[in-house]
Order: structure tokens, then C-alpha cells, then sequence
């Protein structure tokens, strides 16, 4: 394939782009969905393709098609080029920062091969843990899905960059729907890792899938939380998706360059706390793995926020030489068919010094919220406002976890929620999913997050009156 | 079409050689074509996409596979997959059979020839324009994010029982983010529309809503907690119809225990004036085709009828299942300009096509009148998250205005409006306006809700 791309991209030249890169990608996938016992799908999945992206007197054009053969992408690149034509009439004037040529081929750890695993295995294995849910007649529903990926990109592009990234990432994910006496409440969660499928057969899944079903349990006999605005306790599980949605969209450097973000010009500002400091980096355990961006261009760790102060934004080469930066390896595709944009890759918080008791003793009033159970969140970049939902979690009073509550949601300001955090734990753990990921400009990603359990002096929750 | 369609049928042939007592196969093909933009044009993009998919049966027992590789050896290899992963797999009980052959399917308003024929040329001009005219307006505006899309599908099935269908439609996508700068002040406002029609979508009129939101939301902030009546604009509304029924009100979710409609039907589950209907063929509707993802007619279901529950959405299984008739509801994936999505890679599942809720005689101006202390809801994220299993509903403002009696003032961010969607739609909402309006492929007036939690600081 390599000397394919690589035609491609002098073709690009030859009709005039002073840049071009072209991104090949195989992704082979298999989930199974088993229901209240039965199989109800396994599904396979291969999809492979080229995107050919070219920049032209400062105007991108990009083409991609599901057709590999040479004379099929050579029309992508016409298209490409075309494109690009169409677009310079408006004198967009883009231009892009670096420009090292890379070679480089790096993959996930893998000791068990996904693609050795026969269906039978894998359909005993689902099985069993959607049983292992079952536990009571309350429970009406229980779906289990166990999934694998393995994601090949070969990144080539005029500047003699070629790069080869496999990513395998697999997981299981179970949902419980509990009923009491005419109420009804869902738990779901998932337990991901970039790895073979070792990881699959090594865990108890039987136990992770029962634990789901008695907190659905507990949760649709809880108590909906207040409304209204109070000191928390978050759990490392949801401050991974509060500093996504809160403070990691907003340090994107596409929005921060069109000046469409509320963190722009404020490098050097203290824009959180001090115990806060906040790391994107490429490869970590539990993370999703980004050794490499879809512009070829190396994932190392970026510090975003360093003791409250705000260092640094996530980059792409455009975004990088529109402000005047470096590019950071933040430039990422959902696939071939899309062109790379600004994305987090494992966003999360270091730890400090305080234990998760020590951390609930200061609060009178408040929540000790969680993320197992929830589903995600969403953000304005530009007014600031943020949101995401938490699974069941529990009432602090007077400095004692008590309670469970139902799972909510929550919401606040980007650039309020992390001045109000005044004590962070020492624990740290990082998660990512192979079941969905975030959504940016009609593209999914997968992405990672996570960080310590963190004390957060005011914010937003949904609930009853 | 005919490419597709006879690669359906040479899927179907191979999997019944190797084994199969049943096959479907499923062929689409998308064309899209994207242009976004800011102060300047940021890209231009074109992609197109073939896959095939195929549902091999070994008696009761399935396999699927699929894949975007369409040459016979891949199809081969896709069929030869979904018959090994079927041997391997365990039996359904509920399996009946794959459909018979398909009757006649007579929507129409689904293929707009002009948005085929638009050039890139075209999406550059148009987006040029709207930039300057941003610009124009007031010296504090400018464009943060815009895009245009215009996209083609086109999906053929073919299986083992004779049916065979083929069918096109077109999509088209615009939306724009128009930012406020004053002083220090930030501040954004959306709009949007997706069509099915490229003259359908009215630039002029969303840029103007766009670039008026933004302005307002220079002064926006949170307001301290409080209980008060919420007018929910049509598209939010729209969304909230979406979060709460999609995963509900299909016949799947309902034998399958999650779903809080569960033996519902028949009963009063909304107040009187709350009528809703799955129209799969309202001329131009975004879910409008001849034939759903199976290849069964769609057709007009009344889902409520005056707050009583009247029917689930059928797919072929889950109406085997009931004993009843598939209502035309099998879907694979929910198209769009903004991603066609891949319907190739997925089995079909019961969903909604067109979601409408029914408008009622107000004017949007007489639910603002008739307020004395409430918000108007223009914008949220994050209603998505709402659960549609306890009901519990939250929505969180970025676009707001506060009603005092009787008029429009301050604007609002940051809040949360909070309630429980059941009780809301039993009880609550005392005023249905007229003005109906789509977010995908769901349908809803203005609504006004008497009464509902805020919280905010």
C-alpha cells in the first residue's frame, strides 16, 4: 500500500499542491449483542479506504473513496486538487506549521490476536456474562455487548513522512434496566483497554456485569438529588468527562485560533485553581492509543494547565501556524473518509495528596457523584456553558458519604468550575471506551480521560424541586 | 441502482450455496459532498462510500457480516463469514423468517436533482457571501463555524423469499455559528436545518436568527434557581420528542423489558391535545422513502391519538413476534447530509421515520404574551442525556430569554431546566403552538410547560 500513498502524493505535486498527504486505513470490528440470554446479533465489519487531502494556493481539497486500487485513487486526487481550485477563489491564505518528515511504525501490545478468536469464544464468553446479569426478576432488562477493533492507519505525505499506527482496542459493555412498583431506571457502563484479546479473557466480566444489575437495583429505589448548586466530590470516572467537556474543548486550538473559544488569550492566566494541572498525552495506561496524530506528527504529553495557570492548547498544523505555535499531534480523523481536526486524545488531571475521606470531610452539604452509569456530555466553547451526566451517586452531610441518589446531570462554566476546586485525591486512574467516543464536527473519536477524586466547590445539578 | 441491486442478489446466491436456509443482503452507496468554513473557507471535501451487507440464517440461527469492499472475492469472503459465524452461533426460539416479497411503495419527494448537480463552485460562492454578509450586519458579529453538505444514497436489498427493492434519496445540511465580541464579552448563536430539498433551506433567514441570538448572548448568565413556566422552541423540542421515545416507543425495546410503554397501549399516557404520528411518507420528510430498510412499504401510524397510546413501530421480527404487521419501521442507520452513516454495516432494528408531534392554534408570539414569569428555551446541550426509561428530563441553556410578563428580556446561560417528561406530558404543558419545525427526523411546535424546575446558581 505504502508505494501507492506514496504515488499519490507526488501526483498530488505534479498537478500543483504545494502540500499532500494521503491516509490509508483498515479497521476490522466484531460486536456482539447478547439480550435476557439470547444472541441477538454478532457483527462483523471491515472497513478500509483512502482520503487524499491537498493544499493548493493556500486551499485544501480533499476526496476519499473505498476504492484502493491505483487508477480508482488517482480520480480522488483530481477530485482533491479540483476541490482545492473551487475553494482559492475566496483567498482562504492556509497555510501549515512543521514539516519533518517522520518514518516511524508502532502498535498496541497485543498478545492474544483479535483476528485468531473464533466465534464460538467469543459468543461463550458473552453469554455467560449476560447471564451473570440476570440476578433478579426486577432486572427486565440486560444487554451485554462485547467488542473488538483493530484500527490500521499508514499516513503518508510530501514532505517523506510515512507512518504506521495499529491500534486494537477491545471491551464489554453492560446495560441493566431495573423496575420497582412502576419506576424504572438503566445503569450501563463499559471496561475498554487498547490490548489483544487477553484482556477480554483475563477479567471476571461475570462479576463486572452483576455489579451493574445491583446498582440498577439501588438506583431505581433511590431518591432523585436536589436541583440546585452545591460542593461535590467527583470520582475519577467523571472528572475525566468534566475536564473533556469543561476545560478540554475549549483549549482545542481550532476554536481558540478562529476565536471562538472563552480560553483564548488567556495563556499565562490563572484560569483554575492551583491544585490543578492537566496533561493531553498520546500513550497512557488505560488510555486510548495515540502515538502518532492523523498528520503524522508524534503525541507526547502536552501540559494544558500547570498549577492553575493555562500553558498551552491542543494543535493541529493549522491551528498551530495560525497562532503562531507549535503543532502537538492533536490533529485526528474518524476514519479516511474525514479530514483531520483539533481532538483530545487521553485528557486528565495529576494527582495530589488528599484521600477520598479527607476530601468528603469539608462538605456539610453536597454530592459525592459519579461516573459509572453515565453517559456523556456536550459543551458551547464559545459561551462557556458546560454539561454531562452522572450515574447514581450518593449524599455527603456533614463530611459522611450516606445516601444513593439517581444518576443526573450537571452543568456550569468553563471558566468558573475549575477555580472552585480546593482539594484534589491522590489516586489516578485513566479509561477510555470501544463502544462510541466524542462527536466534533460530525466526526467520533475515541478518546480517553481520567484523573484523581477531586473536590469542586460549586456546581450545577439537575433533579427535583 | 442495477450495480447494486445485482450485487445484492450475487450475495444472496453465494451465501445459499455455502450453507445458508436464508440470506439478505444489503448494498448502499453514499456521495457526500462538504464545505465548511469560518472568517475564511477551511475545506472542501468529497467522499464516497460502497458496502454491502449480509444477513446469512442457518435455520433459527443468524450470522451478519459486512464490509466496504465490493469486488466478488470480498463478497464471497462477507458471505462465507456471515454462514460460519450463523453455524457457530446459538438458536433465536423467536425467529420466524426473513420477509416475503414486497408490496408497493409510493412516497415520493425524496430525490432533488438540483442537490446532485451542485458544484463545489457553488457551495464556495454561497458560503462567501454569508461570510460578508455576517460582517455587514453589525461590527460585532463574525462567523465562528459554518458548513454546508449535500449528500446522495443509494441502497438495493435483495433476499432469499424474491423480495428485492432499490431505492435514492438526496440530503441537504447548512449551519452556521455567528459569534458577538463587545468589550471583553463573548458570546454565540446556532442555527441550522437539514432538508431534503437544497431550495428548502432559507440561508438568509437562519443567518439573521444566528447572528440575533449571538448578539443577545453578549449579556447572558446564569439566573438563581427557581420555578417558573419554559417554552421550549420547536427544534429543541423536537430533540427532546427524539431523546425520549426513539429507544422506547419501537416494539423491540417493549418485548425486550426496557422500555416504560410496556403494556401501555390503549391507555392515557399524555394529555388530550398530545397527538402523535410516525409519518414514513410526508412529502419531503427526512425519513420519507418508498420502502424502509427491509423493503416493507412505509406507511402512516398514529403512535398517540389524543394522549392515548395506540401503537408501537414494527419491524418484520418484533411484529412476527406481537403477531402483528411490521409497520415499515426497519431501519439500519439514520441518514443525513451530516453522515449517511454506513446502512450496510448494520442489521435492521425497529425506529421512528417521521416523528410528528401534532401542532396545536397559537402563535409562538401568543405563548410569550400569555407568560408572566418564565423562559424561553432557544438553544441546549446536553438534552441528549435525558433518560428515557425514569422520565427524567434536563436540559441545559445556552440560549436563553427570560419572560416577564408577557414580554422577552434578559437572556440566560448556563441553567438547567429539570422535570419529569411523563408528568410533563400528562399534566403540564398547557400551550401547543403552531409553528412546526424538524431537528432530523422529528417534528415538533413550540410547546409551553407550565411549570418546571430551574436551577441554576
Amino acid at each position: 500500500m505504502e508505494d501507492v500513498l506514496v504515488r499519490l502524493v507526488d501526483e498530488a505535486r505534479m498537478l500543483g499542491a504545494s502540500y499532500s498527504e494521503a491516509r490509508f486505513q483498515d479497521i476490522s470490528s466484531t460486536v456482539l449483542t447478547i439480550e435476557n440470554g439470547l444472541l441477538k446479533a454478532y457483527e462483523t465489519d471491515r472497513l478500509r479506504g483512502v482520503g487524499v487531502r491537498v493544499l493548493l494556493d493556500g486551499a485544501w481539497g480533499s476526496s476519499s473513496s473505498n476504492e484502493v486500487d491505483l487508477s480508482k485513487l488517482r480520480k480522488s486526487v483530481r477530485q482533491a486538487i479540483k476541490l482545492a481550485k473551487s475553494s482559492r477563489k475566496r483567498k482562504p491564505n492556509i497555510s501549515i506549521a512543521g514539516g519533518k518528515g517522520i518514518q516511524d511504525k508502532v502498535g498496541v501490545q497485543v498478545s492474544v490476536d483479535t483476528a485468531e478468536i473464533s466465534p464460538e469464544e467469543r459468543i461463550r464468553i458473552g453469554l455467560e456474562a449476560n447471564k451473570a446479569a440476570m440476578i433478579s426478576d426486577r432486572i427486565k432488562n440486560a444487554t451485554t455487548r462485547l467488542g473488538t477493533a483493530a484500527d490500521r492507519r499508514f499516513f503518508v505525505n510530501s514532505e517523506g513522512s510515512r507512518v504506521e499506527v495499529d491500534s486494537s482496542i477491545t471491551g464489554l459493555m453492560q446495560l441493566s434496566v431495573a423496575v420497582s412498583e412502576g419506576k424504572m431506571e438503566r445503569v450501563m457502563d463499559n471496561e475498554s483497554r487498547c490490548a489483544g484479546f487477553e484482556f477480554i479473557r483475563e477479567k471476571d466480566w461475570r462479576s463486572f456485569c452483576r455489579e451493574i444489575s445491583e446498582l440498577a437495583l439501588k438506583a431505581v429505589e433511590a431518591d432523585t438529588p436536589c436541583a440546585g448548586t452545591f460542593e461535590v466530590v467527583a470520582d475519577p470516572d467523571l472528572i475525566g468527562l468534566i475536564l473533556h467537556e469543561a476545560f478540554g474543548h475549549a483549549s482545542e486550538g481550532d476554536f481558540v485560533a478562529t476565536n471562538e473559544s472563552v480560553l483564548q488569550g488567556k495563556l499565562g492566566n490563572a484560569v483554575a485553581s492551583r491544585d490543578v494541572t492537566i496533561y493531553d498525552q498520546g500513550v497512557i495506561e488505560g488510555g486510548y492509543f495515540v502515538p502518532y496524530d492523523d498528520e503524522g506528527i508524534p503525541k507526547g504529553q502536552t501540559t494544558v494547565v500547570d498549577s492553575g495557570v493555562l500553558k498551552g492548547y491542543l494543535q493541529s498544523r493549522q491551528s498551530a501556524m495560525q497562532m503562531d505555535m507549535d503543532p502537538t499531534g492533536n490533529a485526528r480523523t474518524m476514519d479516511f473518509e474525514n479530514n483531520p481536526i483539533v481532538r483530545q486524545t487521553n485528557y486528565y488531571m495529576k494527582p495530589q495528596d488528599y484521600s477520598l475521606e479527607e476530601l468528603a470531610e469539608g462538605i456539610r452539604k453536597g454530592y459525592y457523584i459519579r461516573g459509572r452509569g453515565a453517559g456523556g456530555g456536550q459543551v458551547d466553547v464559545g459561551g462557556g456553558t458546560f454539561t454531562f451526566s452522572v450515574g447514581p451517586s450518593y449524599v455527603i452531610e456533614n463530611g459522611e458519604i450516606t445516601e444513593m441518589v439517581r444518576g443526573t446531570t450537571i452543568s456550569g462554566m468553563v471558566l468558573e468550575a475549575l477555580q472552585t476546586i480546593n482539594a484534589v485525591g491522590k489516586d489516578l486512574k485513566i479509561s477510555t471506551s470501544a463502544f462510541g467516543g466524542c462527536g466534533k464536527g460530525a466526526q467520533l473519536v475515541r478518546v480517553g480521560d481520567g484523573g484523581p477524586h477531586v473536590r469542586i466547590g460549586r456546581i450545577t445539578l439537575g433533579g427535583r424541586a | 441502482m442495477a450495480l447494486l441491486l445485482s450485487l445484492a442478489q450475487r450475495a444472496v446466491k453465494l451465501a445459499e450455496k455455502m450453507g445458508a436456509t436464508e440470506t439478505e443482503a444489503f448494498v448502499s452507496q453514499a456521495v457526500q459532498n462538504w464545505l465548511t468554513f469560518h472568517g475564511k473557507i477551511e475545506y472542501a471535501k468529497t467522499s464516497q462510500i460502497t458496502g454491502v451487507g449480509v444477513r446469512a440464517f442457518v435455520g433459527k440461527k443468524m450470522g451478519f457480516t459486512s464490509s466496504s469492499s465490493v469486488e466478488i472475492k470480498d463478497i464471497e469472503n462477507v458471505a462465507k463469514m456471515a454462514v460460519a459465524i450463523a453455524k457457530a452461533s446459538p438458536p433465536d426460539p423467536d425467529w420466524h423468517s426473513l420477509p416475503g416479497k414486497a408490496g408497493k411503495g409510493k412516497a415520493g419527494g425524496t430525490f432533488d436533482k438540483k442537490i446532485v448537480e451542485i458544484e463545489t463552485d457553488t457551495l464556495v460562492r454561497k458560503s462567501g457571501e454569508i461570510i460578508d454578509s455576517i460582517h455587514e450586519k453589525d461590527k460585532r458579529l463574525s462567523p465562528a463555524r459554518g458548513a454546508m453538505a449535500t449528500a446522495k444514497l443509494m441502497c438495493a436489498m435483495a433476499n432469499s423469499h424474491g423480495r428485492e427493492f432499490s431505492k435514492k434519496g438526496t440530503y441537504a445540511l447548512f449551519s452556521i455559528r455567528v459569534k458577538a465580541e463587545d468589550t471583553g464579552k463573548k458570546g454565540t448563536g446556532d442555527e441550522g436545518c437539514e432538508t431534503r430539498e437544497w431550495k428548502s433551506i432559507e440561508f438568509d433567514k437562519l443567518v439573521d436568527e444566528a447572528s440575533r441570538r449571538a448578539i443577545k448572548s453578549l449579556d447572558a448568565s446564569p439566573i438563581p434557581s427557581t420555578k417558573a413556566s419554559v417554552i421550549f422552541a420547536n427544534d429543541v423540542f423536537a430533540r427532546i420528542l427524539d431523546v425520549m421515545f426513539t429507544n422506547t416507543v419501537n416494539a423491540e425495546a417493549v418485548q425486550k423489558g426496557r422500555s416504560p410503554w410496556i403494556g401501555k397501549i390503549g391507555q392515557q399516557i399524555a394529555q388530550e391535545d398530545f397527538t402523535v404520528v410516525d409519518d414514513g411518507m410526508m412529502k419531503g420528510g427526512m425519513m420519507t422513502s418508498g420502502f424502509d430498510d427491509e423493503g416493507t412499504a412505509q406507511q402512516r401510524t398514529p403512535v398517540i391519538e389524543k394522549g392515548i397510546l395506540r401503537s408501537y413501530l414494527y419491524d418484520t421480527y418484533t411484529a412476527m413476534n406481537a403477531k402483528a404487521k411490521s409497520t415499515g419501521n426497519a431501519r439500519r442507520s439514520r441518514p443525513g447530509a451530516s453522515g449517511l452513516g454506513r446502512p450496510y454495516a448494520r442489521t435492521p432494528s425497529p425506529a421512528p421515520t417521521n416523528f410528528l408531534l401534532k401542532p396545536g392554534e397559537a402563535k409562538l408570539d401568543e405563548l410569550i404574551e400569555e407568560t408572566r414569569d418564565g423562559i424561553l428555551v432557544l438553544t441546549t446541550i446536553g438534552e441528549w442525556l435525558s433518560n428515557p426509561m425514569s422520565g427524567a428530563l434536563n436540559a441545559t441553556v445556552t440560549n436563553g430569554l427570560l419572560v416577564r410578563n408577557g414580554e422577552l428580556s434578559d437572556p440566560v446561560k448556563g441553567v438547567i431546566v429539570s422535570g419529569n417528561f411523563f408528568d410533563m406530558i400528562k399534566t403540564n404543558i398547557d400551550l401547543v403552538a403552531s409553528d412546526m419545525r424538524n431537528d432530523g427526523n422529528f417534528y415538533s411546535p413550540s410547546v409551553r410547560v407550565k411549570e418546571m424546575f430551574i436551577a441554576g446558581r
